[in-house]
């Protein structure tokens, strides 16, 4: 099957499906196949679509551990330098490296990075915010924020053939419509 | 016949007032003439020796009165001649025309004329019965007594705000005055005086007294003879002035020129009515010896106990050392400044209160502030009782701010507007502070004053001139505190630095410690072993006042010892009139 | 509304039946979208707004008189100022709990409460962040200068005070909790933004939504992200009421030295949100007709949470009397006494009848499922929350070491004028969020709905009946 290279103004196909259990079990079969540039959309997060696709782990948590250290190295450094080398002041007798008092604002700082980092990290690796995507072209496609369960194979996709992938997927278990995505 | 009745003066056909203020009596006359006041007037005067004295204005007429030499003058025909011409003139006569400039100089820069002592003269005592004993009132029944008042006398100073904010020593009232009476005669009559947000309220009574009446606020003074009735003069004034014009009541109405100061055949009767008396310290504070109250604030001892055992006071409780901390302690190189009060000789006078007041620019209130507890006054005398209601001890202890070196307020204030010198003071920093007023709560001792309003005039143009330069004058919304008199220490600093010589022992004095009359507040440098006030801490009677908070203040007490007469009678001991009174809400406390 | 309604009685799921995925979003996204404003809204608004405008008054004449407006003195420095601050800081931690913890444990009936839940912390944050910055003698300098910031006196805050804790703490709690909320708001306002016909909302919700297309790759960070910062929210909320309660533990004040105090607080925090969220959720559910997803096991649930916290905060008055004794120490012993038989007794006998008592009576099953009752026992917690803050600050501060330093407090009209504003900037911001946000999260509701297929077997509503 030669790689048409895709028709411009293709974005890919989608296909509607009838239910959760329906998308998934179609997931599998559409990664069996090779797809790789593959994205479903559902209105609510399923996990078994997610491994069905064969997702990569986030590295969400990795970023956020990052963050958060971060924010503690930033706190508990601008009070220990504002307290013992900026501007050092007898405050009741306490030693300039209060560190029991200095734990407290370093750990709301730290919570308050790794927060800040999780949800700009989610937001940039999830490229939001992105106010245009093909996909909103599809005129269906607004049920997949209310009931309606997706899959979209891209163009891009290196085993993408218009009529083949076409049929593949209208071969699918529980598909409604299968529609053309323009770009 | 009361003082209230003007009577004659009405009669006069041309009445000429020369006076300070437009008074009740300028009210009466034709016509008012400016006074220059004393500090503004050229006068003399004659010592109880008869030396003389040439009086110097300090300051030109303000507001160009005219002192009584120079309306005296302008009488007897001599047209429009100065003070200083008047005395200069009455001296010339009396010193004689030789070297007459000479001898005025140095009259004027010595304040005193040598030698002009008046010549002793023997006297003998007449014999004769010229003691009569006091008027014995055989009657049964009340008695009243008329008493200046403790702080505007009798009502010359009514309209001196310093004044009537000063809470009169035993009773701590101010801005008023009040019937006080014993608490024995209070439960007769059912008077009861209660604390609440907004003042001490108290019944309202009405006493009688040859043929006139007057409704007056109750107050409770432990101590106070049963069937006595005290009521000090000088308020109800009508027109005193901006400060002190409807103040109190009159006792004047009441008092007869044939019992001056006190007569039998009062009756006292409560109207039903409550009033709200400012009053700086709500409770009476009596310390006794239970499980739940020893709290040792006030140390005082007989004779025979100090002698027994000179360190009672530092026994009472513990005062933790300085290196119980895990945390090595700072260490004060250089001058470190504290200060010592001793409690022997501090009898409640409080002119330091006053002292403060006008070194720091302190601002006056007003009654209904004070009576919210809002009072001003970095410095304030805790007046406790001890032993029974009817006959107690009383203690006076000044409080002032402690300049503790692990300060608890400095810890809390979020912004660092209190820090520690490195001379040991607790630094108010007026300009950076955003007035959360956690200092304040975590304060034991309760020194920190709160501007909860603008309480500094900014307009009276003589208050600006009253204003002591060297001190801020702080807005709404800041904190402030006894400094130790910080400007003092600074200017002193500095003469020594341009003298180029270090500081004396006793040349820094605190505005209180100057003015108190028993010598009982030394300031100085605790580093220095050689200092008064090092002397005075190493005394056995030395404690710090709540030190077991380890505070550690630089301020500390040095316990009285009483030694009072062994033939006088005391209250009994345990077992003897409840040691306390809760103000209204019955025992306890 | 009938009784009849199952959802009402005791026993009943976390869900009503038949529901779909798309009645679940018309039920709960119609509240918002409907055209026509329902006139009990608007009646109630109205009334937030006037108490909102209240506070408005309160605050432009504290900041031109001053704070001897208020009762505060000395050596009662804090009063209603700092009540209202913890009163309102505790309400919101509720939210954080059941959008945070609960998650953690899942909770599988946290899906209906948690949004208006977290939307009642972030109000209550805002309400309680008023305090801070106004019972300041200077707040036009305390606004700033509480921050770190390079300046050019070269000062910084000290970071040894509890108050700039506070700072932190709030901060940071306001700024993750508004996170949070966002964050579940997502997928919503991209329904929303897809439901509407109004183009003018399109827009509106669409910018809310970031773009928020439902991909599962996005799903997939999402639900990470959510699930971290559950993780990170349950620290800080406990935390945050911590240092709170460090603003009273670390002052040597008797009756707020007390190591007690931070998990005291924060069970009294959870004890008082919950209350909250009780007389939030029980109007709502009725007005909107919301029964089928707040049922009467939401109801009971928090019910038991409030009860279990409610029995801290019982013991934590027991161990304050006991160890007052116990120490031996004068002042401390002295406080105790003074709390139950000194001029504030009332208070803190009150404080026992509805913070001890009350919540007792929620043993008994018929108390428990019964509505009319969970709202009463609710405002009454609300009540004894407010006094327990009252009785710590006030009856602490008004005598405390030196007798004579002793004195009154009392709130002046312009101390109840603030308050009841502040609860009128609640109750605005709440109305206005029940009009234009769904008070229910609707994609997480979708999760526990029978054959979702979101957690691999099913939802809990599932498995119930």
């Amino acid at each position: 099957m030669s790689a048409e290279v895709a028709t411009s103004g293709l974005y890919g196909l989608m296909a509607e499906f009838r239910g959760p259990h329906e998308i998934v079990a179609g997931a599998r079969l559409v990664t069996e196949k090779g797809y790789r540039r593959v994205d479903g959309y559902t209105p609510y997060p399923m996990e078994d679509l997610s491994e069905a696709l064969e997702l990569p782990r986030s590295v969400l948590p990795k970023l956020v551990l990052g963050g958060g250290i971060l924010g503690c190295l930033l706190g508990y450094g601008l009070e220990y330098w504002s307290a013992v080398i900026a501007y050092p002041l007898n405050i009741g007798g306490r030693p300039l490296h209060s560190w029991p008092s200095f734990i407290v604002p370093a750990f709301e700082t730290t919570i308050l990075f790794a927060a800040g980092t999780a949800v700009l990290g989610m937001l940039a690796l999830n490229g939001l915010p992105q106010p245009y995507h093909p996909v909103f072209n599809v005129a269906s496609f607004a049920k997949a924020s209310r009931d309606g369960f997706f899959l979209a194979i891209e163009a891009t996709d290196p085993k993408f053939d218009r009529a083949d992938t076409r049929r593949f997927l209208e071969s699918l278990h529980g598909v409604v419509q299968v529609s053309e995505i323009e770009e | 016949m009361g003082f209230d009745r003007p009577a004659a003066l009405d009669q006069v056909p041309l009445r000429i007032h020369l006076g300070l203020y437009q008074d009740e009596t300028a009210e009466r006359c034709h016509w008012h003439l400016a006074e220059a006041h004393g500090l503004e007037s050229w006068s003399d005067a004659r010592a109880f020796d008869g030396s003389v004295s040439i009086v110097q204005p300090l300051i030109a007429p303000l507001y160009g009165g005219k002192s009584a030499h120079e309306v005296l003058a302008a009488f007897l025909g001599f047209g429009d001649r100065a003070g200083y011409q008047v005395v200069r003139e009455h001296w010339k006569g009396l010193f004689g025309a030789d070297d007459f400039e000479g001898r005025w100089q140095r009259a004027v820069h010595d304040g005193v004329v040598a030698g002009s002592a008046l010549p002793e003269k023997p006297v003998t005592l007449a014999s004769g019965d010229w003691v009569r004993p006091a008027r014995q009132a055989r009657n049964p029944g009340l008695e009243i007594a008329f008493r200046a008042d403790p702080t505007i006398g009798d009502g010359r100073f009514a309209n001196n705000g310093w004044l009537q904010e000063l809470p009169k020593p035993l009773t701590k009232l101010t801005w008023e005055n009040a019937a006080l009476l014993s608490p024995r005669l209070a439960a007769r009559l059912g008077i009861a005086v209660s604390s609440t947000a907004s003042g001490a309220t108290t019944d309202l009574v009405e006493l009688r007294y040859a043929g006139n009446a007057l409704k007056v606020p109750a107050w409770i003074v432990p101590g106070h003879p049963e069937d006595s009735v005290t009521l000090h003069l000088g308020y109800g004034r009508r027109k005193a002035g901006r400060v002190g014009s409807g103040l109190g009541v009159n006792a004047y109405a009441l008092r007869r020129s044939d019992g001056l100061w006190f007569g039998a055949g009062l009756e006292i009767r409560k109207t039903g009515e409550r009033a709200i008396l400012a009053c700086t310290q709500d409770h009476w504070t009596i310390e006794h010896e239970t499980q739940t109250t020893k709290r040792h604030l006030v140390r005082s001892a007989d004779l025979a106990e100090f002698e027994r055992n000179p360190h009672f006071a530092r026994e009472m409780s513990e005062e933790p050392p300085a290196d119980l901390s895990m945390y090595p302690a700072h260490t004060y190189r250089g001058h470190a400044w504290g200060m010592t009060i001793d409690l022997s000789a501090c009898v409640g006078c409080n002119a330091c209160v006053v002292a403060c007041q006008s070194e720091n620019n302190i601002p006056v209130v007003g009654k209904d502030q004070v009576a919210r507890g809002r009072e001003m006054q970095w410095i304030r005398i805790d007046r406790y009782y001890q032993g029974g209601l009817d006959n107690p001890e009383t203690h006076h202890q000044p409080v002032l701010c402690m300049h503790c070196e692990n300060a608890p307020c400095e810890v809390v204030c979020p912004v660092a507007a209190t820090v520690h010198s490195d001379e040991g003071l607790n630094d108010m920093v007026y300009n950076r502070c955003v007035g959360t007023r956690y200092c304040s709560n975590n304060c034991p001792y309760k020194v920190r004053r709160f501007n909860f309003f603008l309480y500094q005039d900014w307009d009276t143009p003589s208050l600006k001139l009253m204003r002591n330069p060297d001190v801020t004058v702080r807005s709404r919304g800041v904190m402030e505190k006894c400094t130790y008199c910080v400007q003092r220490i600074n200017q002193a600093r500095i003469d020594a630095k341009n003298q180029d010589r270090p500081l004396r022992d006793g040349e820094i004095e605190t505005a209180c410690q100057s003015v108190c009359p028993a010598r009982a507040i030394v300031f100085g440098d605790v580093n220095d072993p050689k200092s008064r006030v090092t002397g005075q801490k190493s005394s056995p009677r030395n404690y710090g006042l709540l030190a077991d908070l380890n505070t550690r203040p630089r301020t500390s007490y040095l316990a009285s010892v009483r030694n009072p007469n062994p033939d006088m009678p005391r209250e009994a001991g345990p077992g003897a009139a409840r040691a306390s009174l809760e103000l209204g809400s019955g025992p306890d406390v | 509304m009938s009784s009849a309604n199952p959802m009402d009685l005791p026993g009943a799921p976390i869900l009503g039946p038949g529901h779909t995925l798309g009645t679940v979003t018309d039920k709960i996204g119609d509240v918002v979208l409907t055209r026509k404003t329902p006139r009990g809204w608007l009646g109630g608004f109205a009334i937030a707004f006037g108490l909102l405008q209240l506070m408005l008054l309160a605050v432009v004449n504290l900041l031109f008189v001053g704070i001897g407006v208020w009762g505060v003195t000395i050596p009662i420095g804090w009063g209603f100022d700092i009540i209202n601050f913890v009163w309102w800081i505790g309400i919101g931690h509720a939210g954080t709990l059941i959008s945070a913890i609960l998650l953690l444990m899942r909770q599988e009936w946290r899906m209906s409460i948690n949004r208006f839940a977290e939307a009642m912390t972030l109000f209550a944050v805002a309400c309680a962040a008023f305090y801070p910055i106004f019972h300041t003698g200077r707040p036009w300098v305390a606004a700033y200068w509480l921050l770190p910031y390079p300046n050019t006196m070269g000062l910084w805050p000290n970071f040894r005070s509890p108050l700039i804790w506070d700072v932190f703490a709030v901060s940071t709690y306001a700024t993750v909790s508004a996170l949070f909320w966002y964050v579940g708001l997502i997928p919503d306002m991209a329904t929303l933004r897809d439901k509407t016909g109004s183009r003018l909302l399109k827009v509106v919700y669409g910018m809310g939504a970031l773009g928020w297309r439902g991909s599962i790759r996005h799903w997939h960070n999402y639900e990470t992200a959510y699930l971290l910062l559950a993780g990170l929210a349950t620290p800080l909320v406990v935390s945050v009421h911590t240092v709170v309660s460090f603003d009273f533990a670390t002052g040597l004040v008797p009756g707020w030295h007390a190591t007690i105090f931070p998990p005291y607080f924060v069970a009294g925090a959870v004890y008082a949100g919950f209350a909250m969220v009780l007389t939030l959720a029980i109007p709502l559910r009725w007005y909107y007709r919301l029964q089928d997803f707040i049922t009467m096991r939401h109801l009971e649930n928090m019910a038991k949470v409030m009860m279990a916290t409610g029995l801290v905060v019982a013991y934590g008055y027991v161990i304050e009397a006991f160890m007052a004794w116990y120490s031996g120490n004068t002042y401390e012993m002295f406080m105790m006494k003074n709390r139950m038989t000194g001029p504030y007794a009332v208070m803190y006998w009150c404080l026992i009848l509805c913070n001890v008592v009350t919540p007792n009576l929620l043993w008994f099953k018929r108390l428990r499922t019964s509505i009319p009752f969970l709202f009463l026992v609710a405002l009454v917690v609300s009540v004894g929350m407010w006094l327990e803050r009252f009785v710590i600050i006030v009856t602490s501060l008004h005598r405390d070491f030196l007798p004579a330093s002793w004195g009154m407090y009392a709130g002046t009209k312009y101390d109840w004028a603030a308050f009841i504003g502040t609860i009128g900037l609640f109750l605005t911001l709440f109305f206005l969020f029940v009009r234009v946000l769904p008070a229910i999260s609707m994609f997480e509701m979708k999760t526990i709905l029978p054959g979702s297929g979101a957690h691999g077997s099913g939802g809990e509503a599932e498995k119930a009946r």
